[in-house]
């Protein structure tokens, strides 16, 4: 059931279009999110949401009911801000209190007001910050501070625009944990946007990626990680090899490719009506998808090619390496260090077989 | 030496606003106080602090001119009035200057600096001639006068003089001071974070319930900066009233004035001039108390 609708929404900003003709069912429960650049119109959209900007055309939704005109107090929904947007004049435990004091249905007693400030502070481990002010939290802490104040009214919707990119690594990572945990346990919608691909993989049921105003593709995050539709979702989310492509032949469940114009191999296809011979594009390969080997694999499944060493980044727990194919063209392959010893695989200038499966990659005609 | 050396030079620049504040504030002040315990001189001025009669030396210093003035009622009238005035003045300041500063510090970025030099050039002419403009403004041939009693005389009022009234020397006083109590609220809500006006509307305040509860409480440090810089200065007024007011407009400032230049009775004046500036200490200790009550200003440190 989709709690919140997004029907033909569009934005203008000195006749620029932000956001360009979306359509968007959010569905109840989910963790949704929006990823995508700096500029795609995410965070343009989320403030529609809101209520802090109208659309220049189209409607929303909110269990059916039109709030596209509505002023932000009568939303029955709260945002979480990038700057947290803490009242500094308020202790954490007022700030907290602020909606149910506001709250539009019927007064809520003072006892009541007490008891759940008390709760959702305890939910967020700081209980014992009640009487301190912003100024004296840190910033993981100011963070919850702002969870708690837009949680404790439960709210049909959760806006997250940005909220953990002031908070260094570390502590994102355990925000992500807390996160999930919060929307598990109170069951409200979250709509996130972030830009950071990894974020939106590892917290999200759904993603949408936005590029240029428009959702570009919208799926489970595995779906949009693995076979991404287009350049731009498979460029912008994590490392991707991206080589030309033409077809060459269209068989009825696959059709065959010629890849930076030496690799030939058949793309496995459910449906191949859309494609026809000739048709220019990109093949999509994950780094982590290739493997790399002195000596031919024994596996015939595996699509082979030889190349060069040029040279590698070493991450850790996995390296890097830069491979040039036989007639020059740049490949990326990320190998596990799995081994004992944390040396690199291969040298510079040695010449390997890759092998990967081409089930693994992608045609992308746009 | 070294020590020392490190001293100096974190004191070297506090060394000229020390002189000034030493000779041009502590000392008068000092003066001042001394003068109040002596004598008035026969001809103005204060009495030789040492007389000799009959072979005695005499120390010409007592509290008379004190006692005189707690005593004396005309004193206290005029300093109530010149509360009464410089508080009205404050606060018709604030109404006005409040939506002032905030026009300006919501305006765009590149209109501001137009708007609030717009503000300070008044202070480009003389404070006498601005005040004169208003004797003209509200004389009796003037549009405004005119008008005003035309309603009036419509209302079956008879008509009135709007020139030389108290009313004259709280506009004027309003009409002097107003900038002072621009220029510190813009300063405050320049620095305002519209995210927290967005943060209270998203959490279910209403446009006016986001003021009250947000924009007010972090403006009071400039709300009091502001109030400050209008009600000393207006405390202290004595030209206003002399120009555009009457016998019963009044402050304490033209007594003191009148003290020192026409009575010339020194002692007098000091002793005038120092009630004064503890009824300032006062009232401003007093504000400043019930502020720290109402919660205070805590935050302000951020």
């Amino acid at each position: 059931m989709a709690i919140l609708e997004i029907q033909n929404v569009s934005k203008l900003f000195n006749d620029q279009v932000v956001v360009t003709d979306i359509s968007l069912d959010i569905k109840h429960g989910e963790f949704f999110t929006l990823l995508g650049p700096s500029g795609c119109g995410k965070t343009t959209l989320l403030r529609m949401i809101a209520g802090f900007s109208k659309p220049d055309s189209g409607r929303i939704l909110l269990e059916g009911k039109d709030i596209t005109n509505l002023p932000p107090e009568e939303r029955p929904l709260h945002t979480i801000f990038q700057s947290y947007a803490l009242f500094p004049h308020l202790t954490v435990a007022e700030n907290v209190a602020f909606a149910l004091k506001m709250a539009k249905m019927g007064d809520v007693p003072k006892e009541q007001i007490k008891i759940l400030v008390e709760k959702i502070l305890v939910d967020v481990q700081l209980i014992n910050f009640a009487n301190r002010y912003p100024h004296d939290l840190s910033g993981g802490q100011k963070q919850r501070v702002a969870i708690a104040r837009s949680l404790v009214d439960r709210p049909k919707l959760l806006l997250l625009d940005e909220p953990l990119s002031a908070l260094d690594a570390r502590l994102r990572e355990h925000m992500h944990i807390e996160l999930v945990k919060l929307q598990e346990e109170t069951g409200v919608t979250f709509i996130y946007v972030t830009h950071d691909q990894s974020e939106a993989l590892a917290l999200s049921s759904r993603i949408g990626v936005m590029n240029k105003g428009k959702i570009e593709q919208l799926d489970k995050p595995q779906a949009i990680y693995s076979k991404p539709e287009t350049y731009f979702v498979a460029d912008f989310l994590g490392k991707c090899n991206l080589l030309a492509a033409e077809i060459i032949e269209v068989k009825k469940h696959a059709i065959k490719l010629k890849v930076s114009d030496i690799l030939e191999f058949d793309l496995e296809q459910e449906n191949t009506e859309d494609f026809k011979v000739g048709d220019k594009g990109w093949f999509s390969l994950r780094p982590e998808k290739i493997k790399a080997n002195r000596n031919e694999p024994e596996d015939e499944e595996l699509y082979t090619a030889k190349a060069t060493v040029k040279g590698y980044y070493y991450y850790g727990d996995v390296t890097l390496y830069i491979l040039l194919l036989e007639n020059g063209v740049k490949l990326q392959v990320m190998l596990s260090n799995t081994r004992a010893k944390p040396t690199a695989f291969f040298d510079e200038e040695e010449e390997i077989i890759i092998s990967f499966e081409p089930g693994s990659g992608n045609f992308l005609s746009k | 030496m070294k020590k020392l050396n490190q001293i100096a030079e974190k004191n070297l620049l506090s060394i000229p606003p020390i002189i000034y504040l030493t000779f041009l504030f502590l000392v008068p002040t000092i003066i001042m106080v001394i003068v109040s315990f002596r004598e008035p001189g026969a001809y103005g001025g204060v009495a030789p602090l040492i007389t000799h009669i009959n072979n005695k030396s005499h120390l010409n210093m007592n509290l008379e001119s004190f006692k005189f003035a707690v005593f004396n009622k005309f004193i206290w009238e005029l300093l109530f009035r010149s509360f009464c005035f410089s508080i009205l003045s404050t606060i018709i300041c604030l109404f006005i200057g409040y939506p002032i500063a905030m026009l300006i510090a919501k305006s765009p970025k590149k209109y501001r600096d137009l708007l609030l030099l717009l503000i300070i050039i008044p202070f480009w002419s003389c404070f006498l001639i601005r005040v004169y403009a208003w004797m003209i403004i509200l004389g009796p041939q003037s549009a405004i006068s005119y008008i005003v009693n035309y309603v009036l005389v419509l209302l079956g009022f008879s008509p009135v003089n709007l020139l030389y009234t108290s009313a004259a020397v709280v506009i004027c006083l309003v009409y002097i001071n107003l900038p002072f109590m621009v220029l510190p609220l813009y300063a405050n809500l320049e620095k305002h974070d519209d995210t927290l006006i967005e943060a209270s509307r998203d959490l279910g305040a209403s446009k006016f319930e986001s003021f009250w509860k947000i924009t007010i409480p972090l403006s009071l440090p400039g709300i009091l900066a502001g109030s400050a810089l209008v009600f000393i200065p207006c405390i202290g007024m004595f030209v206003v009233p002399e120009l555009v007011g009457n016998n019963c407009s009044f402050m304490i400032g033209n007594l003191i004035k009148q003290q020192f230049l026409q009575t010339m009775n020194w002692p007098l004046g000091s002793v005038t001039s120092i009630i004064m500036t503890l009824g300032v200490l006062g009232v401003t200790l007093m504000v400043a108390v019930l502020v720290s009550r109402l919660g205070g200003l805590k935050y302000a440190r951020e």
